[in-house]
């Protein structure tokens, strides 16, 4: 025994520094991956992030550290997959298709906060008709609610979970809605969900507070309120976790100064008009521990 | 002024170019404001109507691609993709308003994030059908409609408002466009004015310099020059800086002032050479301004100078200074004049003429202009004219003119008292002679001598006068009487027979004294004279030396005189006149060698001889009127002889003095010769040897015939002068013995030696020697021994008429061949 715990402390001594070596690897260049959110429009996210990337490049150019190409993922599964295969080391994204992709790969952390379209975060809210009958979640069952899109978080995992949470079964909508539970539909947009509920095309309707304001007045008039759901942060910015630390701690410390020059708040803005990033606060661990734990009970696709 | 000159071309040509600059840059900008204007409008129709059709054409076609492309959106109510849709067609399409209506028509979105017409109805075309849009121009655009479905089913409508402020825009920025340039065309033409004016400022400037340097500057100078002129220096000369008319006109200015000069000079030098001057009286001062020319009259300088008038009136005596002073002041009248003899400061008496007259109008008092002129010379020759007119140059004594003057007194003064005048008329015996003989100087000097002796027997001057030549008269008034007549005719004989002393010699002559009485003898002046003359030939015939009275026969002889001249006359004009011929024989063989021609006078009543009009003809001068004839006939006659057989035949004719001394004789004997063909030697010319003497044309004649070959003889030899020098300087060929010799040759032994010198010196000097007057066979012997060579007389034939001698020649020839 004595030689095998010597063997094992002989091959711990060497996996240790191996193992080090092997999770603080240092890539030959770091790469950011974006999710395209308009699959049909390839450009939409080189020009949504083109001119981050760019400024970043040069700010850790700066440091001896090489930017790589901007990935560009046409879906979650895709960026999975590439998280997987060592081709981005850093992600930006919402809180729950971040912590699907942890989920899935284990291999990225959410780092910092984005204040985006001036919110740090958000809730969704859940709305119909003023004149419909409709006043709380449980009214639902058996109606049909409006969601933006598969990858929405805001305008539908977080209603989706709410619901779920509130006990109501979410379905697909068939030839007719489901009696025992919510059948949803995609609207494409959270403007569509509003003209939607709003010509009767569904029962319900569901975003964040920020499309709720942003949402006709007019047509806001014609429509009410009933829930609202716990707050979600606005938006993440993830590294893999076997990420060099001083690469990790100089791109977030780029980022998190980024607001602080002209160019780097120009490229903010472009960028999905965010005005800074701030890493997480305490709170914000909880919260997207929270969602962590959701997203853990999950199926695997809403 | 001239100055002004150039300025004012200068300023004229600067207003007309600035005038049709300006009038220029007018049109120029109206035409093109014109036609920008109106460019501008068609630009905006054309544009607008181009356009309009075009976008209303493509919004037709464009209508069911829209259709197609909305409807998705709108059958899922995708409004985000419809705005999406609009904001993409907006892109494209100048659209204003687009509104995506239901199938009710009511708006489901119109594009923007309010949206708020949504829900609004908007009225549709009726004939909007899918496939069939409608587009309707309003006042701001075009409105397009059309139908959004799918085969008929139609879902819903679009309504499109298409803006045409892009239209607007570009007819704006046409016409704002165009305002840039008119604008930019204005601020051209404006600084293409201020351009032009300030190159109308510069050539004006350089233009009024030019020509002030080409024309005022040259003029200034020549009105300069010209008062120069005026004042009287002549001596600039203006610079010719040109060949223009500038230079021309400054050329013609010099050329004036020296002309001017040289008048002037001229003037002056006339008046100089007239003593001419010119002087001003001026009242106020009561003084003079005197020329030069006057100042060197009056003896005061060579410069002009104003002088006080009693200056001048001091030159001349007390009595004329009131006439000088009327002259100077214009008293006498508008134009006076005086003559003045003044003592000049140098002491000489001139004689000056003084002519005034008021200066400019004759109202114009207190200024008078004249001349005044040294006529002293004048004076002089009009008194020394006066003086020649009737006085004789030579002896002083009175002339013929003056003569005829005082005789017309003497029988005026006659007439008045009954009383009478005597005329003395004397001429010197032979004074022709002694002027021939001793020269015209000593014949001058005796002529003085005489007058002055006359003189001093005639008592007053002017009763003696001389007529011409050696002719005097003398007239006797008082008594007139015969008896004074007669003694002072003694005495006047008597003081010239006393010698003469003259040129070294002692001279002694005579006259001969003609007297007639007035009013006895004639009663008008020239029938005086004549008688008188006459008188003077009666006592020249009757001995000389001494005088005769006119007498009755005189009178009649005078009478018979001029009926001579005038039956003369006549006989010339009827060729009454005719030659005979006397024959000249040669002693050595009796035969004929020629004749001499002999005038003779057939008149009406007979032939008359020689002796009674040949005189007359020479007196007259009648003579030389027949030299032509005589000279034609005679070698006429000649030619004839020779034709009739008679070789070597010659003809001699006679010329008097007078004939001889013609000019045109030796032309006339060459034409003569030549018309008849006679050679020259057939000819011989007969003068006396008087006429040689002391005449420069008959030596010339002399000379000129023995040139031509004419023979010349001397008529009359031994009776004259009898010069050897004449025949040894003229080429005499025959010397003529006069028959006085021969006529006493057999009884007077020193004609006979005479006869035989003459011939002797003519053999030795290798001349012939003719006879004449031969008439008995005695006086042929003595010839013949004494060695003549010719003789001519009667012994052997008088002179016959030509055809008489022809047939005597024909008729001697044969009794000597018989």
């Amino acid at each position: 025994m004595p030689i095998r715990r010597t063997l094992s402390c002989v091959l711990a001594a060497l996996a240790g520094p191996v193992l080090a070596l092997w999770v603080a690897s240092v890539p030959a260049e770091v790469r950011i991956g974006v999710v395209n959110e308009r699959p049909d429009r390839p450009d939409l996210a080189l020009s949504q992030y083109g001119a981050l990337h760019g400024w970043l490049e040069g700010r850790l150019a700066s440091r001896g550290i090489a930017l790589g190409r901007l990935v560009i993922a046409q879906s979650i599964s895709e960026m999975i997959d590439r998280l997987r295969a060592g081709e981005v080391e850093a992600v930006i994204e919402g809180v729950v298709p971040t912590l699907r992709m942890e989920q899935q790969t284990g291999l990225l952390s959410p780092e910092l906060v984005a204040w985006r379209k001036g919110q740090r975060q958000y809730t969704s809210v859940f709305f119909v008709r003023r004149d419909s009958p409709i006043q709380s979640l449980s009214d639902l069952a058996g109606r049909t609610i409006a969601f933006e899109a598969p990858r929405s978080t805001s305008a539908y995992f977080v209603p989706w979970a709410a619901l779920l949470e509130h006990g109501l079964a979410v379905r697909p909508l068939a030839d007719q809605p489901a009696p025992d539970a919510v059948s949803y539909v995609f609207a494409g947009s959270e403007l569509n969900q509003g003209y939607w509920v709003h010509q009767g095309r569904a029962d319900a309707g569901a975003f964040n507070d920020g499309d709720w304001e942003r949402t006709p007045a007019h047509l806001r008039a014609d429509l009410r309120i009933i829930a609202t759901t716990r707050p979600l942060l606005r938006w993440l910015f993830s590294l893999r976790t076997d990420l060099d630390p001083a690469v990790r701690a100089a791109i977030l410390e780029e980022l998190s100064r980024a607001h602080e020059d002209s160019a780097g708040r120009e490229a903010l803005e472009t960028a999905e008009r965010i005005a800074r990033f701030e890493p997480l606060t305490t709170e914000d661990r909880e919260g997207i521990e929270h969602w962590r734990h959701i997203i853990g009970r999950m199926p695997e696709e809403p | 002024m001239t100055r002004s000159l150039s300025r004012r071309v200068a300023l004229y040509l600067a207003l007309l170019a600035t005038g049709l600059l300006t009038l220029a840059l007018t049109v120029i900008g109206y035409g093109a404001w014109r036609a920008s204007t109106d460019l501008g409008a068609q630009l905006t129709q054309s544009f607008v109507e181009v356009r309009t059709f075009d976008e209303t054409d493509a919004l037709l076609r464009s209508g069911s691609y829209l259709s197609n492309r909305l409807f998705n959106p709108l059958y899922n109510l995708d409004v985000s993709l419809l705005n999406e849709e609009i904001e993409q067609i907006r892109s494209w399409l100048p659209v204003t308003d687009f509104l995506i209506l239901d199938a009710r028509r009511r708006v489901v979105t119109d594009g923007t994030p309010e949206n708020r017409r949504y829900g609004q109805a908007v009225a549709i075309p009726p004939t909007v059908a899918p496939g069939s849009p409608v587009a309707r121009t309003a006042d701001n655009g075009t409105t397009l409609y059309f139908s959004i479905g799918f085969g008929e089913e139609i879902i819903g409508h679009a309504v499109i408002g298409l803006s045409d402020a892009a239209s607007q825009r570009s007819m704006a920025e046409l016409h704002a466009h165009s305002a840039r340039l008119w604008t930019r065309l204005g601020t051209s033409l404006a600084y293409t004015a201020a351009l032009a004016l300030a190159l109308v400022a510069l050539v004006s400037f350089v233009l009024s310099w030019w020509l002030s340097r080409v024309l005022s500057r040259p003029l200034a100078e020549m009105t300069s020059a010209a008062q120069e002129f005026a004042a009287g220096n002549l001596e600039r000369v203006l610079a010719v800086r040109s060949r223009d008319e500038v230079g021309e006109l400054a050329r013609s200015l010099n050329q004036m002032a020296a002309d001017l000069k040289k008048s002037g000079e001229l003037l002056a030098r006339s008046q100089e050479i007239a003593s001419l001057g010119s002087w001003e009286w001026l009242a106020d001062a009561d003084g003079l301004h005197l020329s030069a020319g006057a100042c060197r009259v009056l003896g005061l300088g060579n410069q002009e100078l104003r002088v006080p008038l009693a200056r001048v009136l001091a030159l001349v005596a007390a009595p004329d200074q009131d006439r000088l002073r009327a002259v100077f002041s214009g008293k006498p009248g508008p134009r006076g004049r005086c003559e003045v003899t003044l003592r000049r400061p140098d002491g000489v008496m001139r004689v000056i003429h003084l002519v005034g007259e008021p200066a400019g109008t004759q109202t114009a008092a207190g200024r008078n202009v004249g001349t005044l002129q040294d006529v002293t010379e004048r004076r002089e020759y009009e008194q020394r004219l006066r003086y020649l007119a009737n006085y004789d140059v030579l002896t002083g004594l009175p002339n013929r003119n003056l003569f005829r003057e005082r005789l017309r007194q003497a029988m005026r003064q006659a007439d008045r008292h009954g009383g009478q005048v005597a005329l003395l008329f004397l001429d010197l015996d032979r004074f022709k002679a002694i002027n021939d003989a001793l020269g015209h100087v000593v014949g001058d000097e005796l002529l003085e001598a005489v007058a002055h002796r006359l003189r001093e027997i005639a008592g007053e001057e002017d009763r003696v006068a001389r007529l011409g030549g050696d002719e005097f008269t003398v007239i006797l008034a008082d008594p007139g009487s015969a008896e004074q007549a007669a003694a002072v005719s003694e005495r006047l004989l008597g003081a010239i027979a006393r010698p003469f002393q003259l040129a070294g010699r002692e001279l002694v002559v005579s006259g001969s004294i003609g007297v007639t009485l007035y009013p006895r003898d004639a009663r008008d002046l020239t029938a005086l004279l004549r008688n008188a003359d006459a008188a003077m030939y009666l006592a020249k015939e009757q001995g000389r030396n001494t005088y005769r009275f006119f007498t009755a026969e005189l009178d009649r002889k005078a009478h018979a005189r001029l009926s001579l001249e005038h039956s003369l006359r006549r006989a010339i004009a009827r060729r009454e006149f005719e030659l005979h011929y006397q024959p000249q024989v040669r002693l050595a063989d009796a035969r004929m060698i020629g004749a001499e021609a002999l005038l003779r006078w057939r008149s009406p009543e007979g032939l008359v001889q020689p002796g009674l009009f040949v005189p007359a003809l020479e007196e007259t001068g009648l003579i030389t009127e027949l030299t032509p004839w005589v000279l034609a006939q005679a070698c006429a006659f000649a030619g004839a002889c020779r034709s009739d057989g008679l070789d070597g035949f010659r003809v001699a004719v006679n010329l008097s003095a007078r004939q001889f001394q013609e000019a045109r004789l030796l032309p006339l004997v060459a034409r003569v010769l030549s018309a008849s063909g006679l050679p020259p030697e057939a000819l011989e010319i007969e003068i006396t040897e008087s006429t040689l003497l002391d005449h420069d044309q008959s030596l010339h004649n002399a000379e000129g015939l023995t040139g031509l070959g004419v023979r010349l003889s001397l008529d009359d030899f031994g009776t004259g002068y009898s010069s050897l020098a004449y025949l040894k300087r003229y080429a005499v060929d025959c010397l003529k013995v006069d028959r006085s010799f021969i006529r006493d040759i057999l009884v007077e032994r020193d004609d006979a030696l005479i006869t035989g010198a003459v011939v002797a010196l003519a053999k030795r000097l290798d001349m012939e020697v003719i006879a004449e007057g031969v008439e008995t066979v005695a006086q042929l012997a003595v010839l013949r021994d004494l060695g003549c060579d010719h003789v001519q007389g009667h012994l052997f034939s008088p002179a016959l008429a030509p055809e008489e001698l022809r047939r005597w020649a024909q008729a001697r020839t044969l009794v000597r061949v018989a």
